[in-house]
């Protein structure tokens, strides 16, 4: 993580930071391993995020991945694998 | 409010405004052929299977329609919004079948199919809420156009009255031994307020989408419900596959009608998508038969096999 290589732990907290920032609440509330809805994440918001994991990520993602790893340990574990090795933050 | 005064406040955009019809669907005819894929279909698929194709899943979408609505049998259908004229290729190609007539309100659809000049088929653009048969159908379809009839302005109570004018008219129409096929999404878990700002006026404006109950309530003592569906996640498989076509010529695209366009049509099929996965949105299925005082008429190629396809 230190040579800025993207692994899971660097997604999850990016998921963090802008899960709290779209929901305009504390990053304390966030729990990661809670299910995105327990918190609070409706579509229009739970699309926010998709589309700007798309964006920082550079990967296109499928909606159905919100609801197939729907924790964001899970779905930050999950998109780590699907980048390519090596890839570096934007 | 009854649907004679609703109609005289709206005027032309009563039962379905030709204005917001053509700010979704006239935006270029090769933009959504590329989205859409070979059958040109704008509405939920009937998949089956994991993994089947867009193709296939909507080829069973369209028979599912047709016995739905008996058309084998038919000499003359009407379609409500007949979109690209999927469902008008295969109608002019059966051989019981002497006229079909398709109503929109895009011009651009019209255009398009004109120039195919289907045998049997006449394109009108036309409201239903002034269309005036000269004979009556024995099948109508109507796929993806009842999202369009009310209007986010309108009260639950003025909803229902288009709803009910609508299945009135198709009541008129229709001969007594014929069916009616339905497809409409519907509001599922989730208030009538609480729809997006974003798809209320970017993507469908002038439109708003009914409650099952709604529909369930216009047709009573009209038709009788013969089959009902919710297939809402296969809506969500639509949206995903024809935001996979648009990501794979996402250039192309951008060529067509520009990048905010296509970002906007990014975002409604992810939105969509969501939504239905989340049940916020349903996506219902009906097999209507008119009711009638003719009692020896019984719907019974309805009730036989054809029922087993269509549950």
């Amino acid at each position: 993580m230190r040579d800025g290589t993207i692994d899971a732990s660097m997604i999850e907290s990016w998921c963090v930071n802008n899960v709290a920032r779209i929901l305009k609440i504390p990053k304390s509330e966030i729990d990661p391993k809670l299910e995105v809805d327990r918190f609070g994440l409706d579509s229009a918001t739970a699309v926010a995020l998709i589309m700007e994991l798309e964006e920082w990520l550079g990967i296109e993602l499928a909606p159905e991945l919100l609801f197939e790893y729907p924790t964001l340990a899970d779905l930050s574990q999950h998109l780590a694998t699907l980048l390519p090795p090596g890839q570096r933050v934007a | 409010m009854s649907a004679s005064s609703l109609r005289q406040r709206e005027g032309d955009k009563y039962g379905g405004s030709a204005e917001g019809i053509r700010h979704h669907y006239d935006i270029g005819n090769d933009f959504w052929r590329l989205m859409l894929g070979p059958t040109y279909t704008y509405s939920a698929a009937l998949y089956a299977r994991p993994g089947e194709s867009l193709e296939i899943a909507q080829n069973r979408k369209i028979d599912w329609h047709l016995t739905s609505a008996s058309a084998d049998k038919a000499k003359s259908v009407l379609e409500v919004g007949c979109g690209w004229g999927t469902i008008l290729r295969r109608l002019s190609e059966k051989p019981a079948i002497k006229r079909v007539v398709g109503l929109t309100l895009s011009d651009a659809q019209a255009a398009y199919l004109r120039s195919l000049a289907l045998k049997h088929v006449e394109v009108r653009v036309e409201n239903w809420a002034v269309h005036e048969p000269t004979a009556p159908y024995d099948s109508i379809i109507s796929i993806g156009a009842f999202e369009h009839f009310a209007k986010a302005e309108e009260t639950p109570a003025e909803k229902l009255s288009v709803y009910r004018d609508f299945f009135e008219r198709c009541h008129r129409w229709l001969s007594p031994g014929g069916s009616m096929s339905l497809q409409t999404i519907g509001y599922g878990n989730m208030k009538r307020e609480e729809a997006s700002d974003f798809m209320n006026k970017e993507i469908y404006p002038d439109s708003d989408l009914p409650f099952l109950g709604e529909v369930v309530a216009a047709v009573e003592g009209l038709f009788e419900i013969v089959v009902i569906r919710n297939d809402r996640l296969d809506y969500a498989r639509s949206y995903d596959a024809w935001a996979a076509n648009l990501r794979e010529r996402r250039a192309e695209a951008v060529a067509m009608v520009g990048e905010e366009q296509v970002r906007r049509f990014e975002r409604f099929f992810k939105l969509g998508s969501v939504g239905f996965r989340m049940g916020k949105l349903n996506l219902l299925r009906f097999t209507l038969r008119p009711i009638t005082k003719q009692w020896t008429i019984t719907g019974s190629e309805l009730w036989g096999e054809a029922r087993l396809r269509l549950a």
